[in-house]
């Protein structure tokens, strides 16, 4: 056991975190991400990113990587997360949809796909959710029917977030109507500028992130935006979902608004408040802690290790981390905190997008205590 | 001791129900306040039909937890239990502490603020130029009342206006808990995940649960201060309902899923606007000091 970075891991920290520093206009540091997700900075920043081996240098040089170690991935997610998320919507690219492709897509797939998505050059939106299937994702009832060598979607997704400015949809969809739960839905790469595919925003006092409704109505796509094999997706969405749950590491983020809330505390005169400073030392706490497990996620992935119960503990301490800032930014800014674009209101608004997005924090919990409680019914 | 209202509560909150459905029921209030706009035409309504003067604080107090309950955006209620008889303001009335942001809740619409200055209570008449009007993040229209027009005003009181401001807001984030508890029991019974309502998992039922201690909590705590106008147990259910409502604003909309935050289930007004109810109360330390000052 040992737990300090590698040196070309270091400095490629190093290096990255001199480009934000350049690139990133001030304001940024009061954005949470998603807030500004499909911007032209975001995707010029992601291009320049792209031109300098910076925004997948942990995939393989083929597909537009450097080949370094996978702990660049969580290494880019500290630095850009906590810098406002400047690569807009496309982290999601990196997260988990080029890792989804990667290992289930066809050697076109792969070619097209993952040298956009290496290129900072793509928007993608994620279509999993529907009404009727939240929490329990493998209920999906949005159908595709094989005819000739097309499939015709027809369904709603709901929650959808980024879909206004996504070139493409990674959807998930029902194509064996008789099959039970996950079995019998497969995964297609949709271009969102397909006939009959809509979408319209919803009306949400989300305010600094939108999310969508997403309808498709008799829309036709080749057989050939098929991920995978057909009625075979779960598998891959599960990779996915692990992927995407720690792929945020929103304690970073939740650690620097701590730190700037502490001076802002010492600056105002509120240090001595009654109780501050011991919650600031819990906020602190329960971002580093989940650090540490995320660590422990990326280490076991690193091994190909089975990663469900780190994966799940790390993502519970990532949105408790959240939560706590959250609680002690309302608390320290208080009335303030009534306008929109302020620090409190916005860190209030990220961590409760922490506990859904991405899955709700009870499935997290589930997995946790099956693994050491056992299945509980 | 009667927990059970009087007949002239009763007949008071089925005169409240009754203007409420005359002004298009829940359906039109729940537009009004999802549109972050103050809801003149109920406030008027109420005025013309219930004389408030006549109320005792207690009568006040369940008017006004009656009318979080619905969502409804008025300040008719609210305001009576701050000021008393004798300075009551048409429109919404708008109370804010000079030590503080200025930012507050239905500002935009305001025609009156009720300034905290240290121990001083003044009434000031409010012109456009005192409010600025800002985007809100917490269910209601917010604004910002100028520092000049804050130096204004007339003396109508001392520092006990703000403890009868704390019991308004601690009466108001009662109602909205109370709300959010029966919507949110109602759902879970419907809504079905892994083929059956969420309301049969044990992991969201005792969170439910608790969360019904809590409001019942304030809706008592604040309901026993007003009637022995206890200055005291204002503050103390204010500090209860402001540590309460930072709770369960969040706690709710993780009970909703994604529908907690969309507009069109009729859940998120009241959640948000627990969290405002919560911001303007002010922090736990400031809260706890407030009790410790008797
Ligand atoms: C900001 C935001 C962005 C999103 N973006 C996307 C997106 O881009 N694409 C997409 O497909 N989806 C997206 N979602 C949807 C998200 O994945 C869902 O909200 C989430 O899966 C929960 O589903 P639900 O909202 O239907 O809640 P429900 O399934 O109705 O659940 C409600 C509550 O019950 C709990 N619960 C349910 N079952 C159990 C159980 N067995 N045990 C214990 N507790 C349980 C849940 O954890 C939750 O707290 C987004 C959501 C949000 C809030």
């Amino acid at each position: 056991m040992e737990f300090s970075w590698s040196v070309a891991d270091q400095k490629f920290r190093e290096e990255l975190h001199d480009v934000i520093v350049d690139a990133i206009p001030e304001h940024w540091a009061n954005l949470i991400p998603g807030e500004e997700a499909t911007s032209s900075f975001t995707m010029d920043f992601s291009r320049m990113l792209a031109s300098k081996g910076l925004l997948t240098p942990h995939w393989p040089v083929e597909y537009g990587g450097r080949d370094a170690s996978g702990w660049q991935f969580i290494i880019l997610g500290e630095e850009l997360w906590s810098a406002g998320e400047p690569r807009g919507s496309q982290y999601m690219n990196v997260n988990w949809v080029g890792p989804a492709i990667m290992h289930a897509g066809t050697d076109e797939q792969k070619a097209y796909h993952l040298k956009r998505i290496s290129d900072g050059d793509v928007l993608w939106c994620q279509g999993f959710s529907e009404l009727g299937a939240g929490t329990d994702l493998a209920s999906i009832q949005t159908t595709a029917v094989r005819d000739g060598d097309h499939y015709v979607i027809n369904g709603e997704k709901v929650w959808t977030s980024y879909a206004q400015g996504a070139e493409f949809c990674f959807l998930l969809a029902r194509t064996d109507p008789s099959a039970e739960r996950g079995s019998g839905v497969s995964i297609f790469l949709v271009p969102t500028a397909t006939p009959g595919f809509t979408i319209v925003p919803f009306e949400s006092d989300l305010d600094i992130h939108e999310f969508n409704r997403m309808t498709f109505d008799n829309v036709r796509v080749p057989a050939s935006t098929m991920l995978g094999e057909e009625n075979n997706g779960w598998k891959v969405i599960k990779r996915a979902l692990s992927h995407e749950r720690i792929g945020g590491p929103r304690y970073e983020r939740a650690l620097a608004v701590t730190r700037r809330m502490a001076d802002t505390a010492k600056k105002r005169g509120w240090w001595e408040r009654d109780g501050l400073r011991t919650r600031f030392v819990a906020a602190e706490a329960a971002c580093e802690a989940a650090r540490v497990l995320v660590y422990q996620a990326i280490d076991a992935r690193e091994k190909g290790l089975q990663e469900n119960l780190v994966v799940s503990l790390a993502r519970v301490a990532i949105v408790r981390s959240e939560r706590l800032v959250a609680d002690l930014a309302l608390d320290l800014f208080e009335d303030e905190s009534l306008y929109r674009f302020s620090t409190g209101n916005g860190q209030f608004k990220t961590s409760m997008i922490a506990g859904l997005g991405g899955g709700s924090v009870e499935v997290q919990l589930n997995t946790i205590a099956r693994a050491l409680l056992g299945p509980g019914r | 001791m009667d927990f059970s209202p009087t007949e002239g509560q009763a007949t008071l909150l089925a005169s409240i129900d009754a203007v409420v459905e005359s002004r298009g029921g829940r359906e039109r209030v729940a537009r009004v306040a999802t549109s972050l706009a103050y809801d003149g035409e109920l406030d008027a309504q109420l005025r013309s039909t219930i004389d408030i003067d006549s109320l005792s604080l207690l009568d006040r107090v369940l008017a006004s937890d009656r009318l979080a309950q619905a969502g409804a955006a008025t300040t008719w209620a609210s305001r009576s239990i701050v000021l008393g008889n004798g300075n009551s303001v048409e429109g919404p009335l708008v109370v804010v502490d000079r030590a503080r942001s200025g930012l507050t809740r239905y500002a935009p619409f305001a025609t009156a603020a009720l300034v905290f200055d240290g121990d001083e209570s003044r009434l000031v008449q409010l012109e456009p130029v005192d409010v600025e009007e800002v985007p809100s993040g917490a269910g209601y229209p917010v604004g910002r009342i100028t520092d000049a027009a804050m130096a204004g005003g007339q003396v109508v009181g001392g520092a006990e206006l703000r403890n009868r401001w704390m019991l308004a807001l601690a009466t108001e984030a009662g109602g909205l808990a109370a709300a959010a508890v029966t919507l949110t029991s109602n759902h879970l019974q419907r809504r079905k995940q892994f083929g059956k309502p969420l309301a049969q998992f044990q992991a969201l039922r005792h969170r439910v649960a608790n969360h019904a201690v809590s409001a019942e909590s304030i809706r008592w705590m604040v309901r026993f201060a007003a009637d022995h106008e206890d200055e005291r147990a204002m503050a103390l259910a204010a500090a209860y309902a402001g540590s309460t409502a930072a709770e369960l604003s969040p706690e709710f909309v993780q009970l909703w899923g994604a529908r907690g935050l969309a507009h069109e289930f009729g859940v998120s007004t009241y959640l948000m606007r627990l969290e405002g109810i919560r911001l303007e109360l002010g922090s736990r330390d400031r809260l706890a000091e407030a009790v410790l000052t008797f």
